[in-house]
């Protein structure tokens, strides 16, 4: 399969498991775009499709985590900036990506 | 000048807006794709990133005794001190 066939698949895929946890693609076309790109050389690398902004290792529990989407296993997080790590996913309600900021984990206040 | 490390990974869009960043503001970087390097060079850096608290997320900028995770140009400059 293409690179780009690959890209559409992932979409296709993505859009059906992050619609229903209040998560859309970033109306960040550019960045999605890369992001796609950069997950289909993940997966043809490890054979499966991780985040590409966090640290493959060796302990492959922790790697489960970082499977793209991987909201699931970060909904505090992530629902505290309104995006995803890597910027894929936003909050359906955002309009304008560029004002969500990254912050770690460690500073999203534990409620 | 304080001394800059970044980790970095070679398909994060992020990490290369904060590889600009420093770039562009002609400061000179020590920076190390974490995906580009062996699993025990791997592990030291995840070791150091821990050490200062931070995860298994990049980019990982180390200014000076200051850390921050993720791209965060107000807060590079403010370390900086070129805000």
């Amino acid at each position: 399969m293409s690179s780009q066939a690959r890209k559409k698949a992932l979409r296709f895929l993505f859009q059906k498991v992050v619609d229903p946890l209040g998560y859309k693609f970033s109306p960040d076309e550019e960045l999605v775009e890369f992001c796609l790109e950069q997950e289909v050389k993940l997966e043809r690398m490890h054979g499966i499709p991780y985040c590409p902004c966090k640290a493959v290792t060796q302990d492959r529990r922790e790697n489960m985590k970082i499977v793209c989407p991987c909201i699931p296993f970060h909904r505090e997080h992530f629902d505290a900036m309104k995006r995803c790590w890597c910027g894929l996913f936003v909050h359906k309600d955002v309009v304008d990506p560029d004002k969500l900021k990254q912050l770690p984990e460690n500073k999203v206040k534990r409620g | 000048m304080k001394n800059v490390k970044l980790y970095t990974l070679s398909t994060c869009p992020w990490c290369l807006k904060t590889k600009k960043f420093f770039k562009e503001q002609k400061i000179p970087v020590e920076c190390v794709d974490y995906d580009q390097v062996s699993p025990k060079e791997q592990e030291k850096i995840l070791a150091e990133m821990q050490k200062y608290g931070g995860g298994n997320s990049f980019p990982f900028v180390i200014i000076g005794e200051d850390a921050v995770e993720g791209f965060d140009p107000e807060r590079f400059a403010e370390l900086l001190g070129v805000v």
